[in-house]
């Protein structure tokens, strides 16, 4: 998976991800520059954003992807190798499996619900767009529209504003979810074996 | 939901007994218990083994709670009879009902002892509860839309469902099932009343008489012809009114299908076992289709 296909890097996953990153944040200085001479220029040149932005985007996710993929094969490596007993090479090794892999682990989690979250964000807007785009045309074609007409929009808008913050907010809970079972894990890993049944964690809160 | 039923009766056997024979009259016949099926299934979605204590008085003192809103509201709407029988105020008079209300809602926090999360949850349910009847009485007559129909019922049984979440999963991960599920549950209740059922335990006349803002009038009052007639204040053509709600019946029930579906995947996305949950959205999807 790492190195072929739109934003994957030549480097190893670790720098094309930052690589990616800085792209991304020079990609979106540049824009903001442009539309501050734009906008004194009395052009607003919005039109611009998408194509500006897709690409850079579309790398980091890409970069993410390939570092998700990557630290996943290590996080499943070391995991078979835990199952047989500790691989020679001691304390550095342990230090790699106990911090570098789960934080892949994270990355990957997030990677999976920006991606969730944006194929949301494009399932709201094609279920909205017949309706809303039809309530555009009606008010552009006469720009009187009727009382009711205005209300239907409205309703349709608020409708759309609702699905979108509800989904960010799913899309936010799921992912604190998911860092908190990370968490819980990461700590049970790092717990002393010699503890007794009694002192051991609890993997879910008490109620 | 056996043991429940009789923690009830022993409670009842408890009470004043200048009080005893209306409570009898209001809780020992014909309620689904669905509130308190709410509060296990929550549980048994995240929990497994036993039911514990703190869920069983949770269950309880939801079901004490939702009839004290029951008798409120069927002295609002005076109404005659619920699930076929007389209603508290006409069977006791006005006065009796108010008092028992008061009697139920003092012996509710009784039951929760020291349980403070659980006293926090239902001091929530009965301010939201307040709340939305005075906010649903206030948007009567209103040409508003479903977003705002949401938000009612979100606010009145929403809010009732959402502490059951609560009250079943105390980490409050279930919360927004709960105000799916209550959604879902009042706006099958919109339904059902325009189809005339009886199953959901009310009739509603009481809503199209008043211009309250249901599920059908939300959709329907998108055509002016309708909306006119449902802002009217005399309250005029209520037949012709209800033909309107009649007609929006295949929408408002492709609406509660979205919710439905909705609630599924919250479910999926929160619950160690969403099974339970999947249930609750089945058996109240069902409500609107008798």
């Amino acid at each position: 998976m790492s190195g072929s296909g739109p934003g994957r890097s030549v480097h190893d996953p670790l720098t094309g991800m930052f690589m990616a990153m800085s792209d991304a944040w020079l990609a979106g200085a540049g824009l903001r520059e442009n539309m501050t001479v734009q906008s004194e220029a009395g052009n607003p040149g919005t039109g611009l954003l998408g194509a500006t932005l897709l690409g850079p985007m579309i790398g980091m996710l890409g970069a993410m992807a390939d570092l998700a993929a990557v630290n996943r094969q290590r996080f499943d490596q070391s995991s078979a190798e835990g199952a047989i007993g500790s691989p020679p090479g001691g304390q550095e090794n342990s230090v790699a499996t106990d911090f570098v892999v789960p934080m892949g682990h994270a990355m990957m989690i997030a990677a999976n619900r920006s991606a969730s979250y944006w194929l949301g964000l494009a399932q709201i807007f094609a279920s909205h767009q017949a309706s809303l785009a039809q309530a555009v045309g009606a008010n552009a074609t006469d720009g009187r529209a009727s009382g009711s007409e205005r209300l239907l929009a409205a309703d349709e808008l608020r409708a759309l504003l609702r699905e979108v913050g509800d989904l960010a907010v799913r899309e936010a809970r799921i992912l604190q979810s998911e860092l908190i079972n990370l968490d819980e894990s990461l700590a049970q890993n790092l717990q002393q074996p010699d503890l007794s049944g009694s002192y051991r964690r609890r993997w879910r809160s008490k109620i | 939901m056996a043991d429940l039923r009789e923690r009830i009766a022993r409670w009842i056997d408890g009470c004043s007994e200048e009080m005893r024979e209306a409570l009898e009259w209001q809780f020992l016949t014909g309620s689904k218990y669905f509130r308190p099926l709410t509060i296990f299934s929550c549980y048994r979605a995240v929990r497994e083994g036993p039911i514990p204590e703190q869920i069983m008085q949770s269950a309880l003192v939801i079901e004490l709670f939702h009839n004290v809103s029951l008798i409120i509201d069927d002295i609002v709407d005076r109404s005659p009879t619920r699930r076929g029988r007389a209603t508290m105020h006409t069977k006791f008079g006005e006065l009796s009902a108010l008092m028992t209300s008061g009697y139920i809602v003092a012996e509710g926090y009784l039951q929760l002892k020291d349980d403070l999360r659980g006293i926090a949850l239902f001091s929530e349910l009965l301010k939201r509860l307040g709340v939305a009847e005075c906010l649903q009485w206030r948007l009567r007559r209103q040409p508003l839309g479903v977003e705002d129909w949401r938000k009612i019922a979100g606010e009145d049984t929403g809010s009732m469902f959402e502490v059951c979440a609560c009250l079943g999963d105390r980490s409050g991960r279930l919360r927004t099932f709960g105000g799916l599920l209550g959604l879902l549950y009042h706006g099958c209740d919109d339904v059902g009343d325009v189809k005339g059922l009886a199953a959901l335990g009310g009739g509603g006349e009481e809503d199209l008489r008043d211009g309250i803002l249901t599920l059908p009038a939300a959709l329907a009052i998108r055509d002016p012809a309708a909306a006119k007639l449902f802002c009217d204040p005399e309250g005029g053509n209520l037949a012709e009114l209800g033909r309107h709600f009649v007609a929006k019946l295949p929408e408002a029930e492709a609406y509660l299908d979205q919710i439905a579906e909705e609630g599924r995947t919250e479910a999926r996305s929160f619950a160690v076992d969403p099974a339970p949950l999947i249930a609750l959205i089945e058996q109240t999807r069902q409500l609107s289709r008798y």
